[in-house]
């Protein structure tokens, strides 16, 4: 079945207010055509079924603000992880290695992700004693652990 | 019924409809209208964003199909899906249990 021209215009329009890769916005756009096109086949086609298609389909800019919402919450937890990976990196190398002006013994660890956090489920962060240097606990993403400074000194 | 009232129960739905046998969006939002007998009168566009999202929490998960030359996502549940379906099924029969014995103390 080729392309009606109202849902090729309807297609492109949504098309331009998703955001995103290329092939993000691609096969969105695939998944939405097929069930425009399945719609209209549904309806033994003509214009009136096209019109009554994308009527039920509601405003594209809409349906394409649900993908970019989507889209902006899936990149805030990928930051996330991220942040929690860059941050733990530090204070572990900081607790081993001590900094200039502080004594390894009194340094804090601390390591924070979200708890929500899916983009790296098998994230783990290896909390290691500074003053014996030896590993305390591995604690998974998500989760907060805080020497208390009792422990270090 | 609009989005409104529906907000909350949406997931369960989808859910409900995937694990009955709908694989593809339109199959989906078709069965919705039909076997709610045009209840939740959604337009059709919002609910694949829904879709998507349960992707995202690892409740559903997705292929492509080529059938007769055109794409299309399938969806299926994921065993965290049907627990989670399983979860929902539960509050909503006790919601449901609590309001109806609330109503019942007027008669209509």
């Amino acid at each position: 079945m080729s392309e009606p021209e109202q849902v090729t215009r309807f297609l492109a329009e949504f098309r331009r207010a998703l955001t995103g890769g290329r092939k993000h916005r691609r096969a969105i756009v695939d998944e939405i055509r097929a069930h425009l096109l399945d719609g209209i086949a549904a309806r033994d086609s003509g214009p009136e079924a096209e019109r009554a298609v994308l009527r039920d389909f509601g405003d594209p800019l809409v349906a394409a603000a649900g993908f970019n919402r989507l889209r902006t919450r899936r990149s805030i937890r990928r930051l996330g992880c991220a942040g929690a990976l860059v941050l733990a990196s530090a204070l572990g190398a900081a607790a081993v290695l001590g900094l200039p002006d502080q004594p390894a013994s009194r340094l804090p660890v601390y390591a924070h992700a979200p708890a929500t956090s899916k983009a790296s489920p098998s994230f783990r962060i290896a909390v290691i004693d500074p003053k014996t240097r030896r590993l305390i606990r591995v604690a998974r993403a998500g989760s907060s652990v805080q020497l208390p400074a009792t422990n270090t000194s | 019924m609009g989005g409104e009232p529906l907000k909350g129960h949406l997931d369960m739905l989808l859910l409900t409809l995937v694990d009955a046998g709908a694989t593809h969006g339109y199959a989906i939002v078709k069965q919705l209208r039909r076997v709610s007998d045009g209840t939740f009168d959604l337009p059709d566009g919002t609910i694949y964003p829904a879709l998507h999202r349960l992707c995202d929490a690892g409740f559903l998960k997705s292929r492509w199909s080529d059938d007769a030359g055109r794409r299309r996502r399938l969806y299926a549940l994921t065993p965290r899906g049907r627990k989670e379906l399983d979860r929902q099924r539960r509050y909503w029969t006790r919601f449901e249990r609590g309001v109806d014995a609330v109503l019942a103390l007027v008669p209509w």
